[in-house]
């Protein structure tokens, strides 16, 4: 890569990612949040802030738009529009579910973490005690500990399929969560491609042999990426009537890619 | 030693696990901050402009004149503001007229100055406005201070204001406790906040004004207004050093 197109690189991907913060905070000014029923714009307003920060983290890395990192955090991301999509369709109850969901793990965890306390080294035990204490502390902030439920089901109970069906988006599932799942969870349709490779010994029937390949940059996985956040901004817009003059990130990203294609940028 | 079980005491429903104090039949959840809080703040205005000796004066003016009406089968708490929704015109003018025979009006006007004129639906806007002009600006202000003060119901602000709701029974001669009862000096509470006798004294007043906030059965439709009308009058704010 050239001076000229790693400074222009820099200045797109910087640029980028600006925009993806200046049409959260346009469309987050122009949002009145509910107070008293505070889960809501709580739960909207973070897991749209959760998918901005997914989708500049990807831009600020170059080095994970690849095969094995990259469809890791797009799958985070088809997960977290299909969840804020499903709670929209009924934001009081569904961000209320989604906040005590969150709330019974936690739960659940500091009771492993006091359970166990005996089976620590005693020079971790202050250290333990200290992340008990800090993470109760968070808890207790939202609601009291004796008030809080746990759910050891899906949060939603329902699939992430039925949920998608139900928030219109069944394709984003099919053609992005699904095939993203393999990598995120490693599973064989994953690993079989990116992690083994055929054995070159007869002798050895054909095995498969594992392998740690490095793999170079593929652009697209940030215009997927520019993709989800996108739309994820169009459905608060739609949902929340909120107007926003800044350009999707997609669109920003068709107008100012420094390359021609992802091929180009391959290749430098 | 034999070990603790997780979740020991909880109740397993299908996939939930019910913590065992949420398994008891009729439990209604309140919430200091969400449904107390705007109730009470009326008079955490009056206590920050003035006192909380001026505040229980103005307690004890309206049960004075409030004893004088019919009993009602669900009797009312003076120390809410919901309280005020719905009496008269003419119970309304006999508590304002009481204020100001007192001397107590005008504070109480200037000091509820916030409420009055930013909150459409705060009932005790019959006090009416205060006698000089106050921008909203200062209004805001004033109004956010106070909120921030009381936010903490372990904090002596706040105890003090959830002490009001029995004060005010107290003062109705509505409560009575029983003679063999180690009763907390509630004075305590501002004189000496850090004493082993003011904290007595502040679980006291949480837990029976709790519980007697519960036996209200109020609906929520004022602290809804009241957080809600706190979002059109001023924007979220984001802790110093942080960036969107």
């Amino acid at each position: 890569m050239t001076d000229e197109q790693s400074k222009n690189i820099d200045k797109f991907l910087s640029d980028y990612c600006n925009i993806i913060v200046a049409g959260f905070k346009e469309r987050w000014d122009n949002y009145i949040p509910e107070i008293y029923h505070n889960e809501i714009s709580e739960v909207i307003g973070g897991l749209a802030a959760r998918q901005a920060t997914l989708a500049i983290e990807i831009a600020r890395n170059p080095g994970i738009w690849n095969g094995h990192i990259a469809p890791i955090i797009l799958r985070c991301m088809t997960d977290t529009h299909i969840t804020l999509a499903w709670i929209l369709d009924s934001p009081l109850e569904r961000s209320k579910e989604y906040i005590r969901f969150g709330l019974g793990q936690e739960k659940l965890f500091i009771e492993y973490l006091q359970n166990e306390i005996d089976q620590i080294p005693d020079g971790e035990i202050d250290e333990v005690e200290q992340l008990i204490e800090i993470r109760k502390a968070w808890l207790n902030s939202q609601l009291l500990e004796w008030a809080i439920e746990i759910n050891i089901g899906s949060w939603s109970g329902k699939s992430t399929r039925e949920m998608a069906i139900e928030a219109g988006c069944e394709s984003l599932y099919k053609f992005a969560y699904v095939p993203f799942s393999g990598p995120a969870h490693s599973m064989w349709q994953h690993v079989g491609i990116y992690n083994v490779i055929q054995c070159n010994n007869p002798l050895h029937k054909q095995h498969k042999i594992p392998i740690i390949p490095s793999l170079g940059i593929e652009p697209d996985y940030l215009y997927r990426s520019s993709k989800y956040v996108s739309r994820t901004y169009i459905l608060i817009s739609e949902k929340l009537d909120l107007k926003c003059d800044v350009p999707l990130p997609i669109i920003f990203f068709d107008n100012n890619f420094p390359f021609q294609n992802s091929n180009e940028a391959i290749n430098c | 030693m034999k070990k603790k079980k997780n979740l020991e005491g909880y109740k397993q429903r299908g996939k939930r696990f019910i913590p065992p104090l949420k398994q008891l039949p009729g439990i209604r959840e309140y919430s200091y901050v969400n449904d107390m809080l705007p109730e009470l703040i009326w008079l955490g205005l009056i206590h920050d402009r003035m006192s909380y000796n001026f505040g229980a004066r103005t307690l004890e003016t309206v049960v004075g004149v409030t004893k004088k009406w019919p009993k009602l089968d669900n009797p009312k708490n003076f120390a809410t503001q919901s309280a005020y929704a719905d009496i008269t015109e003419g119970q309304k003018s006999e508590i304002k007229n009481a204020w100001n025979k007192h001397s107590l009006l005008n504070e109480i006007q200037h000091a509820l100055a916030p409420l009055v004129l930013l909150y459409d639906n705060f009932s005790l806007s019959f006090v009416g406005p205060p006698s000089s002009l106050i921008s909203q600006e200062v209004l805001i202000q004033r109004m956010k201070q106070c909120v921030r003060k009381h936010l903490n119901k372990y904090e002596t602000p706040g105890i003090v204001l959830l002490g009001t709701i029995m004060l005010t029974r107290l003062m109705a001669g509505t409560i009575k406790f029983a003679a063999n009862l180690d009763i907390p000096d509630f004075n305590s509470v501002i004189e000496k906040p850090e004493t082993d006798e003011a904290k007595r004294a502040a679980a006291f007043l949480r837990s029976s004004s709790m519980a007697e906030f519960g036996l209200l059965s109020l609906k929520n439709i004022w602290p809804k207004y009241f957080w809600n009308r706190g979002a059109e009058l001023s924007r979220c704010e984001y802790p110093e050093n942080t960036l969107l």
